[in-house]
């Protein structure tokens, strides 16, 4: 089986993750369903799947050429349509009945992943949540919020890698402590240097690094970070009504890149234990004790507007509301602000002048 | 009569000549300390520095705080992705702090004459 659209028990309707209700929704019958619920039913149907995606190969129709080499075609189960979708595609919806679809061997075997997230905010709640944080921007265009177009909306669960790593290190640095005082008509200043050192063991825990490499990096770290309270072992019935995508990068691609970050925050670190006025790492030796991979599927809701024949992409966090995007600015506002902040300090520092000299 | 205006003036010679005692010798020193009236007068106020340096600052600050407000927008929520002070607890197993050179520098200040 390639596809899987996840039926309601009572009616056979599609069944979609209400992120407000927690549960699994029939919009036919309203029926709700919790997980445990749905493992009774369907459980088995997951463990089946792994087990087929490790025996053999995906049985997909694919065509020989550039575009379709990033392609594949699947069919619904509820229609029978055809679903083109993207390699890395691992949830969409029939665009004929609009049904979710699963494409449950694309999230199997090595690319089943090991934790989700489930969304916790629904689609209204994500709208709202994003006007009511334009209507507190002082420098956002009047015309936006009345102005601008929702284009698009989307949930998606994007991949990550989630990385725990406990690192042991050894750190010297260079500090300084900087004192000055004044005695008739001298002043002294006093530097005191410190050779310092530091080692201890950091725990990193949790640190996620994207896994999709065609998604706007910049989108999918700064909507970080999830609440690990939420996580749970992964189950398909909740991409069930989101899209989802699956991950195209590998731990070897990444595993430099996530070295120096994980190397930048353990300097961060250790320098938070030197208390002095100035202090210069001189070297740093760590290395990895213990690290483990977890690959991880986050909620995130994709906005898409249009104002003034620019698109603005904005990304929200599908479990804390979180968001991160461009917004666009009142150039004329901002000026204006400008020269009365201008014509203020210069009245307040001319003021000073006078009554100091 | 006689006696009492006799015993008044006495006293009344008596009483002057301590008080003139008393005071010769505060007025001595008076005479020996050498003191001046001065005309305490502001300098001019230098408006051309006063003004040019209100003005940097004024522009300094001014732009600074244009160019954040627009960056802000420009990457609304770039907050820290990785809460490392609660996700990544450091066990620290040695620390040194080594005190190598204290250096001491004085400056004449500059005072303006009067």
């Amino acid at each position: 089986m390639e596809t899987i659209a996840y039926k309601c028990i009572n009616c056979g309707g599609p069944l979609q993750y209400n992120p407000e209700k927690l549960k699994f929704y029939c919009e036919y019958c309203r029926s709700a369903f919790t997980e445990e619920e749905l493992k009774a039913h369907f459980g088995e149907l997951d463990e089946n799947l792994s087990q087929e995606a490790e025996q053999e190969p995906e049985n997909t129709q694919e065509n020989s050429d550039d575009f379709a080499a990033s392609t594949a075609i699947y069919s619904c189960e509820n229609c029978g349509a055809e679903i083109m979708a993207e390699k890395t595609t691992a949830a969409t919806f029939c665009i004929y009945c609009h049904s979710p679809v699963v494409l449950s061997n694309r999230l199997t075997g090595q690319y089943k992943p090991d934790l989700v997230i489930p969304f916790t905010i629904s689609e209204e709640s994500a709208k709202e949540k994003f006007f009511a944080m334009c209507r507190g921007k002082k420098f956002l265009p009047k015309k936006f919020l009345s102005d601008a177009e929702l284009h698009m909306i989307k949930g998606v669960y994007y991949p990550y890698w989630m990385i725990d790593s406990l690192k042991d290190g050894v750190v010297h640095a260079t500090a300084k402590n900087i004192r000055t005082w004044t005695e008739g008509d001298w002043r002294y200043t006093e530097t005191t240097t410190y050779k310092v050192k530091r080692a201890g063991k950091i725990d990193f825990k949790g640190f996620p690094h994207s896994a999709l490499s065609k998604e706007d990096h910049n989108a999918m770290k700064y909507v970080n970070p999830y609440d690990d309270k939420d996580m749970k072992q992964f189950t398909m019935a909740y991409l069930s009504g989101f899209l989802a995508e699956k991950r195209d990068t590998e731990r070897d691609a990444i595993q430099k890149t996530v070295d120096s970050e994980l190397a930048g925050y353990a300097e961060k670190i250790y320098k938070e234990t030197m208390d002095y006025d100035r202090v210069q790492i001189d070297n740093m030796n760590l290395k990895t004790l213990q690290e483990s991979w977890k690959y991880a599927l986050m909620p995130v809701w994709m906005m898409n507007f249009s104002y003034e024949g620019r698109n603005y992409l904005y990304a929200m966090n599908g479990q804390t509301g979180k968001t991160y995007g461009e917004l666009p600015c009142d150039k004329g506002k901002l000026a204006l602000f400008g020269v009365g902040l201008f014509i203020v300090l210069m009245i307040v520092c001319m003021l000073g002048g006078y009554f100091l000299s | 009569m006689k006696q009492w205006l006799i015993r008044f003036s006495a006293v009344l010679m008596a009483a002057l000549a301590l008080t003139v005692c008393a005071a010769l010798p505060v007025q001595a020193a008076y005479d020996d300390y050498d003191t001046y009236s001065y005309d305490v007068q502001r300098p001019p106020v230098n408006w051309v520095k006063v003004g040019g340096i209100s003005l940097l600052i004024s522009i300094v600050v001014t732009g600074a705080v244009v160019v954040m407000i627009y960056h802000g927008y420009k990457h609304n929520g770039k907050t820290e992705p990785y809460p490392y002070d609660s996700k990544a607890p450091l066990e620290l197993t040695d620390t040194e702090d080594i005190l190598v050179d204290t250096d001491i520098q004085r400056e004449r200040i500059q005072r303006e004459p009067r």
